[in-house]
């Protein structure tokens, strides 16, 4: 995981002005990030929408294709709403209206196939998210939320491995992912040999190092780093669950 | 999965998600973690407000606090001056079931915190639940919530925003101790935006505020305690049931209109019974409720009528306040008898004819008509009561008349309960008509009283015409006829009159062909008895006119009234009598063509307004008989003239009714539009929608239903109009937002007829723009408003149809020919439908020409089997 999405935040380029600015090889390492992100989320609404596991790949695969070739994406802006939801209405009218008349088998001439590794494991996450019972769009949204979350992550784990701080980030990374009170943070620096006051502060700086981390994987497809923008998007993503 | 992180995320979204929201919550609010003396910290949980931290108060006692800290945008001026005010009331409130509020502040970032005493504990509801209660408990703590609500109210301070998340239960010593918290921010923040964004977890509605009351859902200024009943009645309904009273109505998406119409339209289920419904229903993956459930079965029914009671829409019929609502639960608790009973059936009745209005504004009239003998307020029914009462004599027959009404009315009531029982019970309108019909055999068994008998006959047979069901009302008018024969014989001129009022029925809308020979021997056999050329005779004649008339013949129509108007001529008639017949020939003599004579007969009839004070106010009736012949040989312009002289007329009389005028401005529009003046006819409609809007809409004017109601439905009427003129003038844009404001007040009304009528000039109007899809949706809702509403099945068909044949016309054949079957299975389902044979081979008709566009792209394949149905039906046409 520890791939194209983190060239990107260096850039500060976000995915869109990628593929509509960059050169060749900036489009290629941002479509392969936007694939990355959305694979499994656009999946698991093909899944739900009733088609089976081929079918599903086949599908979902060859939007990407077709977005390869779709100028309409690359002149997205921002007044087609997010790019998260952009993709799904996307993705919905691709399914109806060429999936179906199954032209979508026509692969795009002169195009080089990606490979979009992302697919394995889809299944799986599908199987698990499918029996929550809920509508098409909070799963699609709940899947990227936690692919975000599990990108993000990655990105943070890659940032204290670079530092020499990889056991640092196994020892503080439970309590990134649960919520935590006094009591529990007190008897865990005891356990550690720390003063609950250093166990805290490195907690908490580490959760302040997860949240930039998310923030660069939102502006990556928001387009933005707008504060607001962001906060409004994690809101959004908040409510799917 | 590949990614290492996967198990540590999975499952913990929303804690993550959470905690990165709180986190920069707290560095934006907070100084170094501190909001004004309060060290916050940990993140106890958010709402639609804000945040909720535990926070460490240090200064001047040492203890934990819960502070609520309001999101941006709330006016934190205007909610701090509000608590303020309120401050005095809240210090004083103590009580072991009110969390006290302490203290409230302004964020350094400038907004409002409240800080509060901190519970420990779970939601109400969720409290229930987990522990799965049974409802003995469960009423126990309703009732320490209620005595906490209650003790509030003695200190001056309501709620108004009462709901589980707002009660919290803590276990003291083990026992289980509800605490209302947040008394005092919902009146702080009145008029801020809480309603907005509310998110809370799955599985509850969001946006919805489920606990409010109508009063406060309307946005009413003049809330009283007696909202806190209400919601304390959706609580304990909730708590006692596992889900909200409207639950199965209630959506997501449903908006506060929506929500304000499920609220007058229904009643909740009763929560005994919405418990063993729901223990029946419920799913494998709702095995946790049931479980809880389980414990709640068997609810006396005595809690029903205590929340019932307490979940009444019009608060007059509420609790007066929440002691009451205590003592009851108390009373039940002690199995002494509670205060509150079933509504009684006439008020359930009262809300059936609120739903109901067009149906029961005319059978309204008739109960008026029994209890004071007003007149009915239909013409043909003036007409033909005309001379019952020269009869007998004044006093003895007041006094007949009264006994008579009163039986009556005691019957009529009775008959109301029975159709409010079938409401409650969960039946559809057609109750009403179910009503009527068992209630026509009660009227049969009456032999003993002939007089009553006869009375009721006619009395029902008005209300079934009143209803629109002209068939079932024939033979009751006809049951009344004989029984007035047989009581005071065939020929008496009671009789006479009743027989006179059947014919004029069976003319309107019975066996038409078989009315002329009866009118004939109703002729022949008064001129046997020496009233040939009476005015009962002629009143008569006129009928012979109507039935050649209504049957389409119009040379024997215009032969019959050529024929009574030379016999008119020199007698000394009653003016009324002389107009009615002449009005009668206009649409004889139209029908046969003799246009000429037809405007000479209209003018006469006109002239003899001018000096004749009875008849006044049938000018328009004339009139309007005229301009059909007018319009008829093409003179739309003459019709125009008539229609604006009418208009202008009616503006210089003023008057306080200005439903004439709207009226006639619609009319005139009608013959622009006719004579091709699409500007003219847009300009007319414009001005009975603006006449109309300056009156009508203002939620104060519509307390008084009578008039005004029919005032919001000539705007309905002048939009709908608008509408399709601006389609025909293409100005797309303007008619289809007009059509969607038609829609829009009749939804509101809740008038079934025209919201389809809007609908349906919105699918025209979106048909024309080229909005095919637009249209598809608009019928698609017509049919869904039609078919929940359980009434107008012709109209559901019609949808479907549009529905099938937008789609054939959009080449999406497969679309069209799944369409063509359903309706089809629809019409065979309909026994009026089936009966129609020219209709059902229209269906079938397109059902084939779906098949065929379907065929076209799918060669070789085999279609459904309904298509041989519809070859069969068109071919025996």
């Amino acid at each position: 995981m520890a791939d194209a999405s983190s060239h990107f935040p260096a850039t500060r380029w976000t995915l869109l002005q990628a593929l509509r600015e960059g050169t060749e090889a900036d489009v290629k390492v941002a479509l392969e990030a936007l694939c990355k992100a959305y694979w499994t989320p656009l999946y698991i609404v093909a899944r739900q929408s009733g088609l089976n596991v081929h079918d599903a790949e086949d599908s979902v695969q060859g939007f990407f294709e077709s977005v390869l070739q779709n100028e309409a994406l690359l002149k997205a802006d921002q007044s087609l709403g997010k790019l998260r939801s952009f993709l799904l209405v996307a993705y919905e009218r691709y399914r109806i209206k060429v999936w179906r008349s199954k032209t979508a088998l026509k692969r795009g001439a002169g195009v080089e196939p990606l490979s979009f590794s992302s697919g394995d494991g889809a299944e799986e996450r599908y199987l698990q998210v499918a029996s929550e019972g809920a509508d098409i769009e909070t799963l699609y949204n709940r899947e990227w939320a936690r692919s975000l979350l599990e990108r993000s992550l990655a990105a943070l784990r890659l940032e204290y491995v670079s530092q020499g701080q990889e056991e640092r980030f196994g020892l503080f990374i439970v309590y990134l992912t649960q919520t935590v009170n006094d009591e529990t943070l007190a008897q865990a620096a005891v356990k550690n040999g720390m003063s609950y006051a250093a166990f805290r502060q490195s907690v908490f700086r580490m959760r302040r190092h997860y949240r930039a981390r998310i923030e660069d994987e939102l502006a990556l497809t928001l387009g933005t780093r707008d504060a607001d923008v962001i906060r409004q998007e994690m809101l959004d993503l908040f409510k799917a669950f | 999965m590949s990614n290492p992180h996967y198990n540590l995320i999975a499952g913990n979204e929303r804690d993550i998600l959470a905690q990165m929201i709180a986190d920069e919550e707290m560095q934006e609010a907070g100084v170094d973690g501190f909001i004004g003396p309060y060290r916050l910290v940990e993140c106890l949980g958010e709402g639609g407000f804000g945040f909720v931290w535990r926070a460490e108060q240090t200064e001047p006692v040492r203890r934990d606090v819960a502070l609520k800290v309001l999101k941006r945008g709330m006016d934190t001026a205007q909610v701090l001056a509000r608590f303020s005010l309120e401050q005095q009331a809240l210090a004083s409130m103590e009580h072991p079931h009110i969390a006290a509020l302490l203290d409230a502040g302004v964020t350094h970032d400038g907004r409002p915190y409240f800080a509060m005493e901190l519970v420990r504990g779970k939601a109400l509801t969720d409290y229930c639940q987990d522990k799965a209660l049974p409802w003995q408990d469960r009423v126990a703590l309703f009732r320490d919530v209620c005595g906490g609500v209650q003790h509030a109210h003695q200190k001056g301070m309501i709620h108004r925003d009462l709901k589980p998340s707002n009660i919290l239960v803590a276990e003291v010593d083990g026992k289980p101790v509800p605490k209302i918290i947040d008394f005092g921010i919902a009146k702080a923040m009145t008029g801020m935006p809480m309603q907005e964004a509310f998110f809370t977890r799955v599985g509850h509605v969001m946006g919805t505020p489920l606990y409010m009351s109508p009063e406060q859902l309307a946005g009413s200024k003049d809330i009283d305690i007696r909202s806190d009943v209400y919601a304390l009645g959706v609580l304990f309904y909730e708590m006692l049931t596992g889900s909200l009273p409207y639950h199965s109505l209630v959506k997501e998406t449903t908006s506060v209109t929506e929500m304000l119409r499920i609220l007058n339209d229904e009643r909740p289920v009763r929560p005994s019974v919405k418990v063993t419904e729901t223990v029946k229903m419920t799913a494998v993956r709702e095995a946790m409720q049931q479980k809880a459930l389980k414990h709640v079965t068997g609810i006396p029914v005595d809690l029903d009528w205590i929340i019932l009671k307490a979940l009444e829409n019009e608060r007059d019929r509420r609790y007066d306040s929440v002691a009451l609502l205590m003592a009851d639960v108390e009373h039940f608790l002690r199995d002494e008898p509670v205060l509150a009973r079933p509504p009684s059936l006439s008020y359930l009745a009262g809300r059936w004819i609120k739903r109901n209005r067009l149906v029961f504004a005319a059978a309204c009239v008739c109960l008026c008509a029994i209890c004071g003998g007003a007149a009915v307020a239909l013409w043909q029914a003036h007409e033909a009561r005309l001379a019952q009462r020269v009869a007998e004599t004044e006093s003895a027959r007041a006094q007949q008349e009264s006994a008579r009404a009163q039986q009556a009315v005691g019957f009529l009531t009775a008959m109301l309960d029975r159709v409010a029982t079938e409401i409650f019970n969960g039946r559809n309108p057609e109750a009403m008509k179910l009503a009527l019909e068992n209630s026509q055999q009660t009227i049969d068994e009456l032999s003993h009283d002939p007089a009553l008998q006869a009375e009721l006959y006619r009395r029902v047979g008005w209300l079934y015409e009143a209803m629109g069901e002209r068939k079932l009302a024939l033979p009751l008018i006809q049951a009344h006829m004989k029984a007035l024969g047989k009581i005071h014989g065939r020929d008496s001129q009671i009789a006479l009159d009743a027989e006179l009022a059947f014919l004029t029925k069976t003319i309107d809308h019975g066996a038409r062909s078989s009315a002329p020979p009866l009118v004939e021997d109703l002729l022949k056999r008064l001129t046997e008895q020496g009233k040939g050329r009476s005015g009962f005779w002629f009143m008569t004649k006129r009928q012979l006119v109507r039935a050649w008339t209504k049957l389409e013949q119009p040379v024997k129509a215009s032969k019959a009234a050529r024929e009574v108007l030379e016999e008119m001529k020199g007698l000394d008639l009653p003016a009324t009598t002389v107009f009615s017949v002449r009005a009668s020939c206009i649409d004889a003599l139209r029908e046969a063509k003799e246009y000429d004579m037809a405007e000479r007969v209209a003018a006469d009839a006109l002239e003899m307004l001018r000096d004749e004070p009875t008849i006044k106010g049938r000018h328009e009736w004339v009139e309007d008989k005229l301009i059909e012949v007018m319009r008829d040989r093409g003179h739309f312009q003459k019709a125009m003239d008539v229609l604006a002289a009418r208009v202008e007329r009616l503006k210089i009389q003023g008057g306080d009714d200005p439903r004439p005028l709207i009226t006639a401005l619609l009319a005139l529009g009608v013959a622009a539009s006719n004579a091709g003046k699409v500007d003219a006819a847009i300009q007319h409609a414009s001005e009975a929608h603006a006449t109309v809007s300056q009156l009508a809409p203002t939620a104060e004017a519509l307390k008084t239903p009578g008039s005004l109601q029919t005032l919001r439905d000539a705007q309905v009427d002048a939009l709908c109009d608008l509408a399709s003129y601006e389609s025909r003038a293409k100005k797309h844009v303007e008619a289809i937002a007009h059509a969607r404001e038609a829609y829009r007040i009749a939804d509101e009304l809740g008038n079934v007829t025209r919201m389809g009528e809007s609908l349906q000039r919105l699918a025209d109007a979106q048909t024309q723009a080229g909005d095919l899809d637009g249209a598809f949706e608009t019928y698609q809702l017509s049919s869904e408003r039609s078919g929940r509403r359980g009434a107008n099945y012709l109209r559901w068909h019609e949808d479907l149809q549009s529905m099938c044949e937008i789609r054939l016309k959009q080449g999406r054949a497969e679309e069209a020919l799944k369409l063509a079957v359903e309706l089809w299975h629809k019409e065979m389902e309909s026994k009026e439908a089936r009966a129609d044979k020219g209709h059902l081979s229209g269906v079938a008709r397109l059902g084939l020409n779906c098949h065929q566009a379907w065929v076209k792209k799918h060669p070789g394949e085999t279609g459904p089997a309904e298509v041989e149905e519809w070859r069969e039906v068109v071919k025996r046409r």
